[in-house]
């Protein structure tokens, strides 16, 4: 193995790129760009908004989001991680995810134009909601948008 | 694939702001302002509100019917943040599409979560999921 004892990586105009500290960190003082398709593992942390504390980057990111048309033929208008709807029944709705989740007790939140909407299950690989109109009836409604929180597989 | 191994990342300029690109290539957003600070699966008919899966939280309040606290472990750094909730009654022929859920009193360190019917009644359900989003202290 080759070692390469550095401080400080500079440009050759001698701006300072990067430091290492002598705890191994390195700072970077521009922009780190990294080429092609990168990965972040789960156990990563990020340095929180007012800077006091630490948190789980993976642990706070969606999982899944939806806007879904769900009258006549639900169509999924847009979305991140999900595979297709099924149009169960009126206002009764199934959203399969591309990457399921790794267990079934996640985080799933819903808002429907109409105003009422409720979550009816969960599994690993899809979840199913309800929306209503405003007396409570099962309704399908032209928006909804719906987000999902917790662990992936 | 290039892989990028850290343990924390953090600001060079400002600690808790990092920008990445968006989707579209033309904009940068604000990294921690993206991300979900806390979220919550928890059952409401349970006596003490029980919890299922969470993240940054330290405990839930079962106050009274329809009525819960969920506790940050990490605060907020206000109380000005965005909360939501959804409620359910594990039941396909009854979902509880006829309830809504909303999230009340806020505080840096704990948020409320009020559930009811359509009378409205303060009503307990079986699932109920909230997230929250705003500026971690």
């Amino acid at each position: 193995m080759s070692n390469l004892l550095v401080q400080n990586i500079k440009h050759t105009n001698n701006t300072t790129a990067a430091t290492v500290s002598s705890s191994g960190g390195v700072a970077v003082a521009g922009t780190l760009a990294v080429t092609g398709v990168h990965t972040v593992g789960n156990n990563a942390l990020y340095t929180s908004d007012a800077g006091a504390v630490t948190q789980n980057l993976v642990q706070g990111l969606l999982k899944a989001w939806s806007k879904v048309d769900g009258e006549s033929t639900a169509t999924v208008n847009d979305s991140f991680n999900i595979s297709g709807i099924t149009d169960n029944s009126t206002g009764n709705y199934t959203l399969a995810m591309t990457n399921a989740m790794n267990v079934n007790t996640y985080s799933q939140t819903h808002s429907a134009n109409c105003g009422q909407q409720a979550i009816i299950s969960a599994a690993t690989g899809a979840y199913r909601l309800n929306t209503g109109d405003s007396s409570g009836n099962s309704n399908d409604v032209s928006v909804i948008c719906s987000k999902v929180s917790g662990d992936l597989a | 694939m290039a892989t990028l191994k850290t343990n924390t990342l953090t600001g060079t300029s400002t600690a808790g702001s990092i920008a990445v690109t968006g989707e579209g290539n033309s904009t940068t957003t604000n990294l921690q302002q993206g991300l979900c600070k806390c979220w919550v699966n928890f059952n409401g008919t349970a006596t003490d509100a029980a919890s299922r899966d969470t993240f940054n939280v330290s405990g839930m309040t079962d106050s009274a019917t329809g009525n819960y606290v969920v506790s940050f472990s990490n605060n907020m750094g206000n109380a000005n943040f965005s909360g939501v909730a959804v409620q359910g009654n594990n039941d396909a022929t009854n979902a509880g599409v006829n309830a809504t859920s909303a999230v009340g009193h806020t505080a840096s360190s704990a948020s409320g979560i009020e559930t009811s019917n359509l009378d409205p009644a303060s009503t307990d359900f079986q699932q109920i999921s909230a997230v929250y989003h705003g500026d971690l202290a």
